[in-house]
Protein backbone atom coordinates (compact mmCIF):
# COMPACT_ATOMS: atom_id res chain seq x y z
CA UNK A 1 0.00 0.00 0.00
CA UNK A 2 2.46 2.82 1.18
CA UNK A 3 4.86 1.25 -1.54
CA UNK A 4 2.25 2.09 -4.35
CA UNK A 5 1.14 6.05 -3.10
CA UNK A 6 4.96 6.37 -3.04
CA UNK A 7 4.66 4.89 -6.62
CA UNK A 8 1.63 6.92 -7.59
CA UNK A 9 3.20 10.67 -5.74
CA UNK A 10 6.48 10.16 -8.35
CA UNK A 11 4.36 9.49 -11.14
CA UNK A 12 2.07 12.44 -10.45
CA UNK A 13 3.48 15.79 -12.75
CA UNK A 14 4.60 18.85 -10.57
CA UNK A 15 1.96 20.49 -11.56
CA UNK A 16 -0.58 18.44 -9.65
CA UNK A 17 1.18 18.05 -6.93
CA UNK A 18 1.58 21.88 -6.16
CA UNK A 19 -1.95 21.88 -6.81
CA UNK A 20 -2.91 19.13 -4.06
CA UNK A 21 -0.84 20.95 -2.04
CA UNK A 22 -1.96 24.62 -2.92
CA UNK A 23 -5.46 22.57 -2.61
CA UNK A 24 -4.69 21.56 1.19
CA UNK A 25 -3.22 24.82 2.63
CA UNK A 26 -6.53 26.15 1.29
CA UNK A 27 -8.49 23.91 3.02
CA UNK A 28 -6.64 23.87 6.46
CA UNK A 29 -7.22 28.10 5.87
CA UNK A 30 -10.73 27.65 5.19
CA UNK A 31 -11.31 25.14 8.36
CA UNK A 32 -9.18 27.57 10.52
CA UNK A 33 -11.13 30.42 9.57
CA UNK A 34 -14.52 28.64 10.27
CA UNK A 35 -13.88 27.66 13.59
CA UNK A 36 -11.99 31.07 14.80
CA UNK A 37 -14.75 32.78 15.49
CA UNK A 38 -15.95 30.04 18.08
CA UNK A 39 -12.59 29.78 19.45
CA UNK A 40 -12.79 33.78 20.13
CA UNK A 41 -16.39 33.37 21.19
CA UNK A 42 -16.09 30.92 23.84
CA UNK A 43 -12.26 32.38 24.46
CA UNK A 44 -13.74 35.52 26.21
CA UNK A 45 -17.08 34.06 27.73
CA UNK A 46 -15.65 31.42 29.13
CA UNK A 47 -11.57 31.07 29.30
CA UNK A 48 -11.00 34.50 29.83
CA UNK A 49 -13.27 34.73 33.26
CA UNK A 50 -11.81 31.34 34.11
CA UNK A 51 -8.52 32.79 34.52
CA UNK A 52 -9.86 35.95 36.06
CA UNK A 53 -11.19 33.71 38.35
CA UNK A 54 -8.20 31.78 39.28
CA UNK A 55 -6.00 34.94 39.31
CA UNK A 56 -9.20 36.11 42.04
CA UNK A 57 -8.47 32.88 44.05
CA UNK A 58 -5.16 34.38 45.40
CA UNK A 59 -6.05 37.79 46.42
CA UNK A 60 -8.47 39.30 49.12
CA UNK A 61 -11.30 40.27 47.10
CA UNK A 62 -14.62 40.01 48.54
CA UNK A 63 -17.14 41.63 46.66
CA UNK A 64 -16.58 42.24 42.78
CA UNK A 65 -14.96 45.38 41.79
CA UNK A 66 -14.33 45.84 45.82
CA UNK A 67 -10.38 46.09 47.24
CA UNK A 68 -7.97 43.48 47.40
CA UNK A 69 -4.67 42.43 47.35
CA UNK A 70 -2.73 39.34 46.63
CA UNK A 71 -2.38 36.62 49.58
CA UNK A 72 -1.43 33.71 47.97
CA UNK A 73 -2.27 30.54 48.50
CA UNK A 74 -4.05 31.88 51.84
CA UNK A 75 -7.93 31.43 50.52
CA UNK A 76 -6.76 27.93 49.83
CA UNK A 77 -5.71 27.04 52.92
CA UNK A 78 -8.83 28.90 54.34
CA UNK A 79 -11.28 26.32 52.06
CA UNK A 80 -9.68 23.20 52.14
CA UNK A 81 -9.47 23.82 56.04
CA UNK A 82 -13.15 24.23 55.47
CA UNK A 83 -14.99 21.43 56.82
CA UNK A 84 -18.08 22.42 55.43
CA UNK A 85 -16.02 22.33 51.66
CA UNK A 86 -14.61 19.11 52.44
CA UNK A 87 -18.44 17.32 52.64
CA UNK A 88 -19.61 19.52 49.70
CA UNK A 89 -17.08 17.57 47.56
CA UNK A 90 -18.14 13.98 48.78
CA UNK A 91 -21.64 15.00 48.56
CA UNK A 92 -20.61 16.23 44.37
CA UNK A 93 -19.09 13.06 44.22
CA UNK A 94 -21.96 11.00 45.74
CA UNK A 95 -24.31 13.07 43.25
CA UNK A 96 -22.20 12.30 40.20
CA UNK A 97 -22.11 9.09 40.81
CA UNK A 98 -25.39 8.16 42.28
CA UNK A 99 -26.92 10.33 39.05
CA UNK A 100 -24.65 8.82 36.90
CA UNK A 101 -25.63 5.19 37.71
CA UNK A 102 -29.77 6.21 37.64
CA UNK A 103 -29.69 7.78 34.83
CA UNK A 104 -27.57 5.47 32.76
CA UNK A 105 -29.58 2.60 33.97
CA UNK A 106 -32.31 4.11 33.26
CA UNK A 107 -31.82 5.55 29.81
CA UNK A 108 -30.85 1.86 28.48
CA UNK A 109 -33.37 -0.14 29.98
CA UNK A 110 -35.88 2.45 27.70
CA UNK A 111 -34.19 2.72 25.08
CA UNK A 112 -34.01 -0.77 24.68
CA UNK A 113 -37.24 -1.16 25.45
CA UNK A 114 -38.37 1.50 23.24
CA UNK A 115 -36.01 0.06 19.84
CA UNK A 116 -38.90 -1.85 18.97
CA UNK A 117 -42.24 -1.35 16.99
CA UNK A 118 -44.97 -0.92 18.76
CA UNK A 119 -48.08 1.06 18.79
CA UNK A 120 -47.84 4.37 19.97
CA UNK A 121 -44.08 4.35 19.17
CA UNK A 122 -44.03 7.98 17.82
CA UNK A 123 -45.62 9.30 20.35
CA UNK A 124 -43.78 7.86 23.29
CA UNK A 125 -40.52 8.97 21.93
CA UNK A 126 -41.41 12.57 21.73
CA UNK A 127 -43.33 12.69 24.86
CA UNK A 128 -40.88 10.78 27.04
CA UNK A 129 -38.55 13.92 26.40
CA UNK A 130 -40.88 16.04 28.01
CA UNK A 131 -38.99 16.24 31.63
CA UNK A 132 -36.11 17.53 30.14
CA UNK A 133 -37.78 20.26 27.90
CA UNK A 134 -39.68 21.89 30.86
CA UNK A 135 -37.48 24.96 32.68
CA UNK A 136 -35.57 23.27 36.00
CA UNK A 137 -38.44 26.32 37.78
CA UNK A 138 -41.08 24.03 36.57
CA UNK A 139 -39.63 20.98 37.55
CA UNK A 140 -38.42 22.30 40.94
CA UNK A 141 -41.87 23.55 41.76
CA UNK A 142 -43.58 19.91 40.42
CA UNK A 143 -41.70 18.26 43.04
CA UNK A 144 -41.62 20.28 45.75
CA UNK A 145 -45.58 20.28 45.64
CA UNK A 146 -45.64 16.20 44.38
CA UNK A 147 -43.31 15.74 47.47
CA UNK A 148 -44.80 17.81 49.96
CA UNK A 149 -45.67 16.62 53.50
CA UNK A 150 -49.13 17.58 53.65
CA UNK A 151 -50.53 18.34 50.29
CA UNK A 152 -48.34 16.32 48.38
CA UNK A 153 -49.40 13.49 46.06
CA UNK A 154 -46.52 11.34 46.99
CA UNK A 155 -47.42 11.22 50.78
CA UNK A 156 -51.01 10.63 49.44
CA UNK A 157 -50.16 7.33 47.85
CA UNK A 158 -47.86 6.27 50.46
CA UNK A 159 -50.24 6.91 53.70
CA UNK A 160 -53.07 6.09 51.51
CA UNK A 161 -51.64 2.48 50.65
CA UNK A 162 -50.71 1.97 54.23
CA UNK A 163 -47.30 2.09 53.50
CA UNK A 164 -46.52 4.70 56.06
CA UNK A 165 -48.27 5.97 58.95
CA UNK A 166 -46.90 9.42 59.09
CA UNK A 167 -45.83 11.46 56.08
CA UNK A 168 -42.52 11.76 55.18
CA UNK A 169 -41.07 15.15 54.90
CA UNK A 170 -38.86 14.50 51.90
CA UNK A 171 -37.12 17.69 51.58
CA UNK A 172 -37.19 19.01 54.88
CA UNK A 173 -35.06 16.01 56.69
CA UNK A 174 -31.24 15.33 56.29
CA UNK A 175 -31.75 11.62 55.55
CA UNK A 176 -34.09 12.05 52.41
CA UNK A 177 -33.08 15.62 50.88
CA UNK A 178 -30.28 14.85 48.78
CA UNK A 179 -31.76 11.20 47.66
CA UNK A 180 -35.30 12.80 46.33
CA UNK A 181 -32.98 15.81 44.85
CA UNK A 182 -31.23 13.02 42.84
CA UNK A 183 -33.89 11.11 41.85
CA UNK A 184 -35.24 14.37 40.45
CA UNK A 185 -32.42 15.09 38.53
CA UNK A 186 -32.45 11.92 37.49
CA UNK A 187 -36.11 12.08 36.95
CA UNK A 188 -35.10 15.33 34.76
CA UNK A 189 -32.16 14.11 32.75
CA UNK A 190 -32.98 10.46 31.90
CA UNK A 191 -35.33 10.61 28.84
CA UNK A 192 -32.85 12.70 27.13
CA UNK A 193 -30.11 10.32 27.51
CA UNK A 194 -32.55 7.96 26.21
CA UNK A 195 -33.46 9.62 23.16
CA UNK A 196 -29.63 9.94 22.17
CA UNK A 197 -29.13 6.12 22.90
CA UNK A 198 -32.12 5.18 20.56
CA UNK A 199 -30.49 6.79 17.47
CA UNK A 200 -27.29 4.96 18.44
CA UNK A 201 -29.39 1.83 18.58
CA UNK A 202 -30.95 2.39 15.69
CA UNK A 203 -27.35 2.04 13.49
CA UNK A 204 -26.98 -1.68 14.48
CA UNK A 205 -27.57 -3.79 11.53
CA UNK A 206 -30.55 -5.92 11.89
CA UNK A 207 -28.29 -8.56 10.34
CA UNK A 208 -26.29 -8.99 13.30
CA UNK A 209 -28.88 -10.29 15.41
CA UNK A 210 -30.10 -11.99 12.97
CA UNK A 211 -26.59 -13.95 12.54
CA UNK A 212 -26.41 -14.68 16.49
CA UNK A 213 -30.20 -15.74 16.17
CA UNK A 214 -28.75 -18.36 13.65
CA UNK A 215 -25.79 -19.06 15.91
CA UNK A 216 -28.03 -19.57 18.62
CA UNK A 217 -26.92 -16.78 20.88
CA UNK A 218 -28.94 -15.91 24.13
CA UNK A 219 -30.19 -12.48 24.09
CA UNK A 220 -27.40 -11.63 26.86
CA UNK A 221 -25.05 -12.64 24.34
CA UNK A 222 -26.78 -10.53 21.78
CA UNK A 223 -26.67 -7.74 24.16
CA UNK A 224 -22.66 -8.14 24.80
CA UNK A 225 -21.58 -9.23 21.66
CA UNK A 226 -23.68 -6.87 19.27
CA UNK A 227 -25.47 -4.23 21.49
CA UNK A 228 -23.04 -2.86 23.80
CA UNK A 229 -20.53 -2.84 21.54
CA UNK A 230 -22.09 -0.42 19.09
CA UNK A 231 -22.98 1.74 21.92
CA UNK A 232 -19.82 2.16 23.45
CA UNK A 233 -18.90 4.91 21.52
CA UNK A 234 -21.90 6.74 22.09
CA UNK A 235 -21.85 6.10 25.70
CA UNK A 236 -18.75 7.71 26.39
CA UNK A 237 -19.75 10.48 24.77
CA UNK A 238 -22.39 10.88 27.40
CA UNK A 239 -20.13 9.44 30.08
CA UNK A 240 -17.74 12.41 29.89
CA UNK A 241 -20.08 15.41 28.99
CA UNK A 242 -22.78 14.21 31.32
CA UNK A 243 -20.88 13.52 34.30
CA UNK A 244 -19.53 17.21 33.57
CA UNK A 245 -23.20 18.34 33.35
CA UNK A 246 -24.06 16.71 36.79
CA UNK A 247 -21.58 17.62 38.40
CA UNK A 248 -22.68 21.59 37.70
CA UNK A 249 -25.58 21.14 38.93
CA UNK A 250 -26.80 24.17 40.49
CA UNK A 251 -30.27 25.15 39.34
CA UNK A 252 -32.34 22.57 40.28
CA UNK A 253 -30.67 22.32 44.24
CA UNK A 254 -31.03 26.15 44.96
CA UNK A 255 -34.28 26.36 43.51
CA UNK A 256 -35.93 22.95 45.76
CA UNK A 257 -33.09 23.30 49.03
CA UNK A 258 -30.78 25.75 48.76
CA UNK A 259 -28.55 23.32 50.15
CA UNK A 260 -30.22 22.74 53.33
CA UNK A 261 -31.43 21.68 55.55
CA UNK A 262 -28.63 21.41 57.65
CA UNK A 263 -26.15 21.88 54.30
CA UNK A 264 -27.46 18.45 53.07
CA UNK A 265 -28.05 19.30 49.72
CA UNK A 266 -24.90 21.13 49.66
CA UNK A 267 -22.81 20.38 46.78
CA UNK A 268 -19.80 22.02 45.76
CA UNK A 269 -21.49 24.36 43.19
CA UNK A 270 -23.81 25.71 45.71
CA UNK A 271 -20.61 25.88 48.31
CA UNK A 272 -19.16 28.15 46.05
CA UNK A 273 -22.38 30.05 44.65
CA UNK A 274 -23.32 30.66 48.49
CA UNK A 275 -19.69 31.87 48.98
CA UNK A 276 -19.65 34.35 46.50
CA UNK A 277 -22.99 35.29 46.34
CA UNK A 278 -24.38 34.93 50.34
CA UNK A 279 -21.13 35.33 52.20
CA UNK A 280 -19.44 37.93 49.55
CA UNK A 281 -16.19 36.03 49.74
CA UNK A 282 -15.00 35.78 46.06
CA UNK A 283 -11.72 35.00 47.11
CA UNK A 284 -12.72 32.20 48.80
CA UNK A 285 -15.58 31.22 46.43
CA UNK A 286 -12.82 31.22 43.75
CA UNK A 287 -9.81 28.91 45.27
CA UNK A 288 -13.07 26.79 46.03
CA UNK A 289 -13.98 26.30 42.35
CA UNK A 290 -10.72 25.57 41.33
CA UNK A 291 -10.23 22.99 43.63
CA UNK A 292 -13.26 21.21 42.43
CA UNK A 293 -11.98 21.98 38.78
CA UNK A 294 -8.92 20.24 39.40
CA UNK A 295 -10.97 17.18 40.81
CA UNK A 296 -13.11 17.49 37.69
CA UNK A 297 -9.70 17.72 35.19
CA UNK A 298 -8.73 14.79 37.10
CA UNK A 299 -11.62 13.16 35.77
CA UNK A 300 -11.81 14.07 32.69
CA UNK A 301 -8.20 12.52 32.71
CA UNK A 302 -8.40 9.25 33.75
CA UNK A 303 -12.00 8.65 31.83
CA UNK A 304 -10.33 9.57 28.43
CA UNK A 305 -7.61 6.95 29.34
CA UNK A 306 -9.83 4.47 30.11
CA UNK A 307 -12.52 4.96 27.43
CA UNK A 308 -9.67 4.84 25.35
CA UNK A 309 -9.36 1.57 25.85
CA UNK A 310 -13.23 0.37 25.74
CA UNK A 311 -13.23 1.72 22.33
CA UNK A 312 -10.82 -0.56 21.13
CA UNK A 313 -11.97 -3.23 22.98
CA UNK A 314 -15.48 -2.81 22.37
CA UNK A 315 -14.19 -2.28 18.54
CA UNK A 316 -12.07 -5.61 19.00
CA UNK A 317 -15.27 -7.47 20.02
CA UNK A 318 -17.13 -5.99 16.88
CA UNK A 319 -14.70 -6.71 14.70
CA UNK A 320 -13.96 -10.48 15.99
CA UNK A 321 -17.87 -11.22 15.56
CA UNK A 322 -18.15 -9.39 11.92
CA UNK A 323 -14.97 -11.64 10.93
CA UNK A 324 -16.54 -14.94 12.65
CA UNK A 325 -19.49 -14.30 10.88
CA UNK A 326 -17.71 -14.09 7.46
CA UNK A 327 -15.66 -17.18 8.06
CA UNK A 328 -19.13 -19.24 8.13
CA UNK A 329 -19.85 -21.34 5.03
CA UNK B 1 -40.54 -8.07 16.84
CA UNK B 2 -43.58 -7.67 18.41
CA UNK B 3 -43.39 -6.27 21.92
CA UNK B 4 -44.51 -8.62 25.30
CA UNK B 5 -47.45 -7.67 27.54
CA UNK B 6 -44.05 -6.98 30.27
CA UNK B 7 -42.93 -4.51 27.88
CA UNK B 8 -45.57 -2.67 27.51
CA UNK B 9 -46.57 -2.71 31.27
CA UNK B 10 -43.00 -1.37 31.64
CA UNK B 11 -43.55 1.35 29.00
CA UNK B 12 -46.77 2.51 30.83
CA UNK B 13 -44.99 2.43 34.03
CA UNK B 14 -41.79 4.51 32.70
CA UNK B 15 -44.43 6.89 31.14
CA UNK B 16 -46.50 7.19 34.09
CA UNK B 17 -43.76 8.72 36.04
CA UNK B 18 -42.38 10.77 33.39
CA UNK B 19 -45.89 12.24 32.73
CA UNK B 20 -47.87 11.98 35.67
CA UNK B 21 -46.40 14.79 37.88
CA UNK B 22 -47.40 17.52 35.04
CA UNK B 23 -50.89 15.92 34.60
CA UNK B 24 -51.50 16.51 37.89
CA UNK B 25 -49.85 20.21 38.80
CA UNK B 26 -51.89 21.10 35.57
CA UNK B 27 -55.01 19.42 37.22
CA UNK B 28 -54.06 20.70 40.41
CA UNK B 29 -53.46 24.61 39.59
CA UNK B 30 -57.76 24.75 39.02
CA UNK B 31 -58.08 23.72 41.97
CA UNK B 32 -58.69 26.59 44.98
CA UNK B 33 -56.12 27.35 47.46
CA UNK B 34 -57.90 26.75 50.39
CA UNK B 35 -58.80 23.58 48.82
CA UNK B 36 -54.43 22.67 47.69
CA UNK B 37 -53.57 22.75 51.52
CA UNK B 38 -56.15 20.45 52.92
CA UNK B 39 -54.42 17.74 50.88
CA UNK B 40 -54.47 15.71 47.21
CA UNK B 41 -57.58 14.73 46.18
CA UNK B 42 -59.10 12.92 42.88
CA UNK B 43 -61.88 15.20 42.56
CA UNK B 44 -61.79 19.25 43.23
CA UNK B 45 -65.13 20.24 44.86
CA UNK B 46 -65.17 23.73 42.44
CA UNK B 47 -62.98 24.48 39.42
CA UNK B 48 -61.46 27.73 39.24
CA UNK B 49 -59.19 30.09 37.25
CA UNK B 50 -58.43 32.15 40.61
CA UNK B 51 -54.77 30.55 40.47
CA UNK B 52 -54.06 31.92 37.44
CA UNK B 53 -55.77 35.51 37.72
CA UNK B 54 -53.82 35.88 40.63
CA UNK B 55 -50.80 35.08 39.46
CA UNK B 56 -51.71 37.23 36.63
CA UNK B 57 -52.17 40.28 38.85
CA UNK B 58 -49.84 39.63 41.75
CA UNK B 59 -46.30 39.19 38.96
CA UNK B 60 -45.46 40.46 35.57
CA UNK B 61 -45.71 36.98 33.92
CA UNK B 62 -46.53 38.25 30.22
CA UNK B 63 -43.36 40.66 30.60
CA UNK B 64 -41.20 37.82 32.00
CA UNK B 65 -42.58 35.38 28.83
CA UNK B 66 -41.49 37.96 26.60
CA UNK B 67 -38.29 38.80 27.83
CA UNK B 68 -37.67 34.92 28.14
CA UNK B 69 -38.57 34.60 24.47
CA UNK B 70 -36.61 37.49 23.42
CA UNK B 71 -33.50 35.79 25.10
CA UNK B 72 -34.62 32.66 23.43
CA UNK B 73 -34.77 33.91 19.98
CA UNK B 74 -31.19 35.47 20.45
CA UNK B 75 -29.64 32.66 21.61
CA UNK B 76 -30.84 30.87 18.28
CA UNK B 77 -29.55 33.43 16.09
CA UNK B 78 -25.99 33.10 17.65
CA UNK B 79 -25.87 29.41 18.11
CA UNK B 80 -26.97 28.84 14.63
CA UNK B 81 -24.14 29.79 12.41
CA UNK B 82 -21.31 29.41 15.19
CA UNK B 83 -22.41 25.83 15.24
CA UNK B 84 -22.69 24.87 12.06
CA UNK B 85 -19.44 26.64 11.05
CA UNK B 86 -17.27 25.02 13.61
CA UNK B 87 -19.17 21.48 13.27
CA UNK B 88 -17.49 21.90 9.39
CA UNK B 89 -14.52 22.73 10.20
CA UNK B 90 -13.79 19.87 12.93
CA UNK B 91 -15.42 17.24 10.71
CA UNK B 92 -15.06 18.33 6.84
CA UNK B 93 -11.54 20.08 7.02
CA UNK B 94 -7.92 19.09 7.74
CA UNK B 95 -5.49 21.28 10.01
CA UNK B 96 -3.01 21.03 12.34
CA UNK B 97 -4.23 21.02 15.60
CA UNK B 98 -8.13 20.38 14.16
CA UNK B 99 -8.41 17.05 16.84
CA UNK B 100 -7.41 18.93 19.38
CA UNK B 101 -10.13 22.28 18.88
CA UNK B 102 -12.74 19.47 19.02
CA UNK B 103 -11.93 18.57 22.21
CA UNK B 104 -11.35 22.03 23.75
CA UNK B 105 -14.57 23.04 22.32
CA UNK B 106 -16.06 20.11 24.42
CA UNK B 107 -14.56 20.84 27.57
CA UNK B 108 -16.39 24.39 28.26
CA UNK B 109 -18.35 22.34 30.21
CA UNK B 110 -15.34 21.48 32.65
CA UNK B 111 -16.17 24.67 34.07
CA UNK B 112 -18.74 25.50 37.07
CA UNK B 113 -20.64 27.74 36.02
CA UNK B 114 -20.87 28.97 39.66
CA UNK B 115 -17.57 30.07 39.67
CA UNK B 116 -17.61 31.87 35.97
CA UNK B 117 -20.53 34.10 36.97
CA UNK B 118 -18.17 36.18 38.99
CA UNK B 119 -15.81 37.04 36.86
CA UNK B 120 -18.53 37.11 33.68
CA UNK B 121 -20.57 39.58 36.33
CA UNK B 122 -17.32 41.66 36.39
CA UNK B 123 -16.48 41.57 32.08
CA UNK B 124 -20.00 42.17 31.41
CA UNK B 125 -20.16 45.06 33.87
CA UNK B 126 -17.00 46.68 31.68
CA UNK B 127 -17.90 46.50 28.22
CA UNK B 128 -21.49 47.17 29.14
CA UNK B 129 -23.77 43.89 28.24
CA UNK B 130 -24.47 43.80 32.05
CA UNK B 131 -28.43 43.85 32.30
CA UNK B 132 -29.15 43.08 28.85
CA UNK B 133 -30.72 40.54 27.20
CA UNK B 134 -28.38 40.13 24.36
CA UNK B 135 -25.81 39.64 26.76
CA UNK B 136 -27.24 36.86 28.55
CA UNK B 137 -28.01 35.35 24.80
CA UNK B 138 -24.28 35.49 24.36
CA UNK B 139 -23.42 33.54 27.26
CA UNK B 140 -26.62 31.05 26.82
CA UNK B 141 -25.20 30.30 23.18
CA UNK B 142 -21.59 29.76 24.74
CA UNK B 143 -22.62 27.19 26.56
CA UNK B 144 -25.18 25.41 23.98
CA UNK B 145 -22.62 25.58 21.45
CA UNK B 146 -20.33 22.59 22.15
CA UNK B 147 -22.82 20.39 22.30
CA UNK B 148 -24.50 21.61 19.12
CA UNK B 149 -21.22 20.58 17.28
CA UNK B 150 -21.23 17.04 18.88
CA UNK B 151 -24.93 17.11 17.32
CA UNK B 152 -23.98 17.81 13.96
CA UNK B 153 -21.02 15.59 13.75
CA UNK B 154 -22.65 12.46 13.02
CA UNK B 155 -24.42 14.34 9.99
CA UNK B 156 -21.38 15.68 8.19
CA UNK B 157 -19.75 12.87 9.02
CA UNK B 158 -22.43 10.43 7.04
CA UNK B 159 -22.13 13.13 4.17
CA UNK B 160 -20.53 11.28 1.48
CA UNK B 161 -17.36 13.54 0.39
CA UNK B 162 -18.33 12.96 -3.66
CA UNK B 163 -21.36 15.57 -3.29
CA UNK B 164 -18.37 18.35 -2.20
CA UNK B 165 -16.01 17.27 -4.59
CA UNK B 166 -18.48 17.02 -7.50
CA UNK B 167 -19.56 20.45 -6.73
CA UNK B 168 -15.86 21.87 -6.36
CA UNK B 169 -15.40 19.96 -9.74
CA UNK B 170 -18.32 22.27 -11.50
CA UNK B 171 -16.78 25.32 -10.01
CA UNK B 172 -18.65 26.26 -7.28
CA UNK B 173 -16.77 27.70 -4.42
CA UNK B 174 -16.96 26.31 -1.16
CA UNK B 175 -19.12 28.67 0.76
CA UNK B 176 -21.45 27.86 -2.35
CA UNK B 177 -20.66 24.50 -2.09
CA UNK B 178 -21.68 24.81 1.91
CA UNK B 179 -24.56 26.89 1.73
CA UNK B 180 -26.40 25.00 -1.40
CA UNK B 181 -25.33 21.73 -0.75
CA UNK B 182 -23.84 20.67 2.30
CA UNK B 183 -26.49 22.82 4.81
CA UNK B 184 -29.45 20.96 2.76
CA UNK B 185 -27.99 17.88 3.27
CA UNK B 186 -27.41 18.01 6.97
CA UNK B 187 -30.99 20.40 7.59
CA UNK B 188 -32.22 17.85 10.66
CA UNK B 189 -28.80 18.22 12.64
CA UNK B 190 -29.75 22.02 12.35
CA UNK B 191 -33.20 21.66 13.43
CA UNK B 192 -32.58 19.92 16.29
CA UNK B 193 -29.65 21.93 17.06
CA UNK B 194 -32.08 25.07 16.95
CA UNK B 195 -34.59 23.14 19.16
CA UNK B 196 -31.59 22.68 21.39
CA UNK B 197 -30.68 26.27 21.82
CA UNK B 198 -33.99 27.18 22.88
CA UNK B 199 -34.79 24.79 25.18
CA UNK B 200 -31.19 25.74 26.74
CA UNK B 201 -31.91 29.82 26.87
CA UNK B 202 -35.45 28.72 27.72
CA UNK B 203 -34.26 26.75 31.03
CA UNK B 204 -31.13 28.56 31.98
CA UNK B 205 -31.51 30.50 35.48
CA UNK B 206 -28.52 30.67 37.15
CA UNK B 207 -26.59 33.50 35.04
CA UNK B 208 -30.53 35.15 34.33
CA UNK B 209 -30.30 35.63 37.71
CA UNK B 210 -26.82 37.22 37.91
CA UNK B 211 -26.45 39.35 34.88
CA UNK B 212 -29.95 40.78 35.26
CA UNK B 213 -30.42 43.55 37.15
CA UNK B 214 -33.63 45.37 36.52
CA UNK B 215 -37.22 44.35 37.31
CA UNK B 216 -38.19 44.87 33.87
CA UNK B 217 -35.94 42.65 32.23
CA UNK B 218 -36.31 39.65 34.81
CA UNK B 219 -36.73 36.17 33.13
CA UNK B 220 -39.56 33.76 33.66
CA UNK B 221 -36.89 31.28 35.08
CA UNK B 222 -35.96 33.76 37.68
CA UNK B 223 -38.91 35.11 38.30
CA UNK B 224 -40.74 31.01 38.77
CA UNK B 225 -37.50 30.76 41.63
CA UNK B 226 -38.70 34.21 43.50
CA UNK B 227 -41.90 32.82 43.71
CA UNK B 228 -40.57 28.99 44.99
CA UNK B 229 -38.01 30.72 47.58
CA UNK B 230 -40.85 33.48 48.95
CA UNK B 231 -41.37 32.82 53.10
CA UNK B 232 -44.97 31.49 52.29
CA UNK B 233 -45.20 29.32 49.65
CA UNK B 234 -48.50 30.30 47.65
CA UNK B 235 -49.11 26.56 45.94
CA UNK B 236 -52.12 28.37 43.71
CA UNK B 237 -50.15 30.37 42.40
CA UNK B 238 -46.83 28.47 41.81
CA UNK B 239 -49.10 25.34 40.44
CA UNK B 240 -50.86 28.27 37.75
CA UNK B 241 -47.38 29.55 37.38
CA UNK B 242 -45.73 26.18 36.33
CA UNK B 243 -48.42 25.36 33.99
CA UNK B 244 -48.04 28.55 32.02
CA UNK B 245 -44.17 29.09 32.58
CA UNK B 246 -43.98 25.07 30.98
CA UNK B 247 -47.19 25.93 28.55
CA UNK B 248 -45.03 27.50 25.54
CA UNK B 249 -41.85 25.57 25.58
CA UNK B 250 -44.07 22.38 25.60
CA UNK B 251 -46.20 23.74 22.53
CA UNK B 252 -42.93 24.77 20.50
CA UNK B 253 -41.55 21.23 21.50
CA UNK B 254 -45.13 19.39 20.62
CA UNK B 255 -44.81 20.97 17.08
CA UNK B 256 -41.25 20.44 16.82
CA UNK B 257 -40.86 17.07 18.88
CA UNK B 258 -40.74 14.68 16.07
CA UNK B 259 -37.81 15.81 13.89
CA UNK B 260 -36.14 17.26 17.08
CA UNK B 261 -36.24 13.28 18.49
CA UNK B 262 -34.92 12.40 14.61
CA UNK B 263 -32.47 14.93 14.46
CA UNK B 264 -30.68 13.92 18.18
CA UNK B 265 -31.55 10.79 18.07
CA UNK B 266 -29.28 10.59 14.30
CA UNK B 267 -26.81 12.65 15.80
CA UNK B 268 -26.07 9.86 18.36
CA UNK B 269 -24.77 7.66 15.26
CA UNK B 270 -21.33 7.52 15.56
Amino acid sequence: MVKEEARRRTKRSFGARLAARDYETRDAIFGFLLILPVLVWLGIIVLAPMVSAIATSFTSLRVPGGPSEAVGLANYATVWGDAGFRSSLVRSAVWVVTNGVLQTALALGVALTLNRKFWGQGFVRSWIVLPWVVPVAVAAILWKWMLDASAGAVNGILMGSGLVEEPIVFLGQVSTALPSLIGINSWRLFPFLTIILLGALQVVPESEYEAARVDGASRWMQFKYITFPHLVPTLTVLGLVGTLWAANVFDLIWMITQGGPIDSTTTAPVFIYDEAFASFNMSAAAAASVIFLLFLVAFVVVFSLTAGKSLRQAEEVLSVAGKRRRERP
Amino acid sequence: MTMSRARYAWITLVLLVVLAPFAWIAYNSFRPNIELISGPSLLPEVWSLDNYRNLLSSTPFWRWTANTALVAGLTLVFTLPLAVMAAYSIYRTKYWGRDFLGLAVLSVYVFPSALLAVPIFGLFNDIGLIDTHVGLAILNSAFAIPFAVWLLQAFLRSLPPELEEAAAVDGASRIRTISQIVIPQIAPGIFAVAVFAVIVAWTEFLFASVLILSDGKRLLSVGMATLIQGYTVDWGRLTAGAVLTGLPIIVFFTLSARWFVQGISAGAVD
